[in-house]
């Protein structure tokens, strides 16, 4: 049943409820009852509300027109490739030895993943199998976090998920080794909904790649959610990577839980995706709780890159902060809007957000919009955003010392995108990113 | 080595320069001082090869070519160096990496090999000891939240390291405290040499004391009104500039 739906021509046009009826269809007689409530929760809600038009505030800047009107086919088993498997070796971002959990469309892949090596006590395994085995971690955080009515996309994950990552680090544990969660996509034409769940008990350490990558160039439609539930004084670093191909509908949403003293850090570099957006959100539940969001865009041709982020701050006492870069070139069109909320009972918040994007193109566009709903009264909040263009007077500094105003040119736009790239987490797929990035950097200003 | 006549540069619709005429030989020091807004940055600017600033009439010879052609990292190749009077930061780019580029662009256009990393690392080392530049400003980025007067060092240290044929000054010596003024002066005295020439740009005589003048100019709307030997600066430091600007406006310079 389910390879020959996953084998159906392409719908167009209006493929999802097929999809959600071709779902609760293969679920029906599988699966706990308390997921079957999250995937009805999820499947209600996106035939109640649908895809958002611009008329919506928080999709005013980006449509998704296009990729409503794309017909998706839903995969609904797994399949195996030995392309895959010779493609996946390649995505190390720097981890070759590190332990990797790696989804192929939507699901788990045994053989790809290596899980060997982690700490006693760490369960890294797929979300299915968590379901099963470890319910008491899974059920009380899983549509918890990211509810499953929150976005069309949040809606549509919920309802149609099939597998993801779950990671749970028990109380205490500090695992040092950065994990790798790959998910790979693979099929053109594909819709798939990976799902990954993050818990850490107290004081536990995790640092993780979050990567989102490509063998092809196809068209095809990741819609990932990501939760991620801290303990008091719980650490969570994070990179996430965006590398998919250049033809890829890209939507995301992450939320994290911290309790008091917990401390999560993501940091988002796209250069993939020819749609990308992503609502990345931090509840900051305990005081002294902290969130760091980084962020560093390359944007170029057609491609729509938008980072939502809301920081909930709803305590006193914690600080967070926000540095998001954007290189543009083309016609390429980047939207960042940052949502701070300062509840009345979360004095003594400092909170810092900062947007900086660098023009590289005439016809690129860029949004920005801070949004600072601050209730407390005793509190530091500053944002700022800047979009410009290469600073002249920095490029004849670098002429007068001798250097080709080209070079000057990628020489200041890979020390733009530097700026904000030494802040990541993660040092060895940081340098990898570097490394990655520098060359492609350098020509991008050169050729401005 | 450097030859100018009668040079007219605007900025903007502004005209700054109003017939401006200077000769610095090889191995000369040569001060400048004047009132604010009296164009000497302008000049500093102009030689550096500055897209804002044009040159409208005269010319500039440096090295017995004309130079008001030149892109400025032409300039830079053929040995002029300006210590800027506001230094610029680039985030993102280390000190070490900015000069290596620049020291390289230069190494080549002179036919000789470039540095790698580790060998220039080395140099660097040196020169900082020399000048008593802290070693964590090499990898910090360019002058990026410097102190004003770690700016100024900073540009003194990429002339040592660059070693230019004509290096200009402009107020180095603001901002500095008693020692890096000490010391930065002994670094400008041991680059001091019969085949570099130097123009200092300068407010105060004090500086005068420790990088000892050939001859002192006072520049003043844009013309050199009065030139003279070392005590010139002493002489400017009692009585002020008013007693060199009027007849200025009469009569040509020098
Ligand atoms: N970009 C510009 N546009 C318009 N006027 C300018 C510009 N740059 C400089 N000027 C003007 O040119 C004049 C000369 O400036 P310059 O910086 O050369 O003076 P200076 O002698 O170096 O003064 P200071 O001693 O204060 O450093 C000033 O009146 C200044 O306001
Ligand atoms: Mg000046």
């Amino acid at each position: 049943m389910s390879a020959s739906l996953a084998a159906a021509p392409a719908i167009l046009g209006g493929c999802w409820p097929a999809h959600l009826d071709a779902m609760e269809r293969a679920t029906a007689a599988r699966g706990p009852s308390w997921v079957a409530e999250l995937r009805r929760a999820g499947a209600a809600a996106f035939r109640e509300h649908g895809f958002p038009s611009t008329a919506d505030e928080e999709w005013r800047y980006t449509s998704v027109e296009t990729l409503v009107k794309t017909g998706f086919r839903q995969s609904l088993a797994a399949k195996k490739d030995a392309l895959v498997a010779n493609t996946a070796k390649l995505f190390t971002f720097g981890l070759e030895d590190a332990p990797r959990i790696v989804i192929v469309d939507g699901f788990y892949s045994k053989e790809l993943s290596k899980l060997d090596g982690l700490p006693a006590g760490v369960v890294v395994c797929s979300l299915a199998e968590a379901v099963e085995k470890h319910r008491a971690l899974v059920e009380p955080r899983l549509g918890r976090l990211a509810k499953p009515g929150a976005t069309a996309f949040a809606a549509l994950n919920a309802a149609l998920f099939q597998d993801g990552a779950f990671v749970h680090v028990p109380e205490g544990k500090v695992v040092d080794a950065p994990l790798l969660v790959l998910h790979i996509s693979h099929e053109s034409y594909l819709a798939s909904h990976p799902r990954h769940l993050f818990a850490l008990g107290a004081g536990a350490q995790l640092s993780a790649v979050e990567a989102y990558a490509s063998p092809s160039c196809d068209l095809y439609f990741t819609n990932a959610v990501t939760e991620a539930d801290l303990g008091a004084g719980a650490r969570l670093s994070s990179i996430r990577l965006e590398a998919e191909s250049g033809n890829a509908f890209h939507v995301a949403n992450t939320q994290a839980r911290l309790a008091a003293g917990a401390f999560f850090q993501e940091a988002s570099a796209v250069t993939g995706a020819e749609f990308f957006r992503h609502d990345l959100g931090a509840f900051l539940g305990g005081e002294r709780a902290e969130a760091v969001f980084l962020g560093l865009s390359l944007a170029s041709g057609h491609q729509h890159v938008d980072h939502h982020t809301v920081i909930d701050h709803a305590v006193p006492n914690c600080p967070s902060r926000e540095f998001y870069k954007a290189i543009l070139n083309g016609r390429s069109h980047v939207v960042f809007n940052g949502k701070v909320f300062v509840r009345q009972d979360a004095q003594k918040t400092d909170a810092k957000q900062t947007n900086k994007n660098l023009l590289l193109s005439d016809d690129a566009r860029v949004d920005t919009k801070p949004q600072l709903e601050i209730f407390a009264d005793d509190v530091k909040c500053t944002h700022g955003a800047t979009v410009g263009q290469l600073d002249e007077e920095m490029v004849y500094y670098c002429r007068s010392r001798g250097l080709a105003p080209e070079i000057a040119r990628g020489i200041l736009t890979y020390a733009f995108a530097r700026d904000v790239l030494v802040q990541f987490p993660v040092p060895a797929t940081r340098d990898w990113l570097d490394r990655s990035l520098v060359q492609r950097l350098l020509e991008a200003g050169r050729n401005a | 080595m450097l030859e100018i006549k009668d040079l007219h540069a605007t900025v903007g619709k502004k005209e700054i320069l109003k017939g401006l005429s200077l000769s610095v030989k090889a191995g000369e020091v040569h001060a400048i001082m004047g009132p604010n807004g009296s164009g000497k940055s302008t000049l500093a600017q102009v030689l550096a090869g500055h897209p804002a600033y044009a040159v409208t009439g005269g010319t500039i010879t440096y090295m017995g070519e004309d130079l008001a052609e030149k892109s400025p990292e032409d300039r830079a190749k053929e040995g002029i160096f300006l210590a800027f009077q506001y230094p610029v930061e680039i985030p993102g780019v280390s000190n070490a990496y900015f000069l290596r580029a620049g020291y390289n662009e230069i190494r080549k256009h002179r036919g000789e090999p470039e540095l790698d990393a580790m060998d220039f690392n080395k140099l660097l080392k040196e020169k900082s000891k020399v000048l008593h530049i802290d070693e964590s400003l090499l990898n910090r980025p360019v002058n990026e939240g410097f102190s004003g007067g770690e700016k100024k060092r900073n540009e003194i240290f990429q002339l040592a390291v660059l070693e230019p044929k004509l290096a200009i000054l402009d107020e180095t010596d603001s901002g500095l405290d008693i020692d890096a003024l000490r010391a930065v002066s002994e670094g400008v005295n041991r680059l001091r040499s019969k085949d570099r020439a130097f123009l200092v740009v300068t407010h105060y005589q004090r500086l005068l004391n420790y990088i000892v003048p050939d001859f002192v100019h006072v520049l003043s709307e844009g013309r050199i009104v009065k030139s003279g030997g070392k005590e010139l600066a002493l002489e400017l430091e009692k009585r002020g500039y008013d007693w060199v600007k009027a007849p200025a406006a009469a009569g040509a310079a020098r």
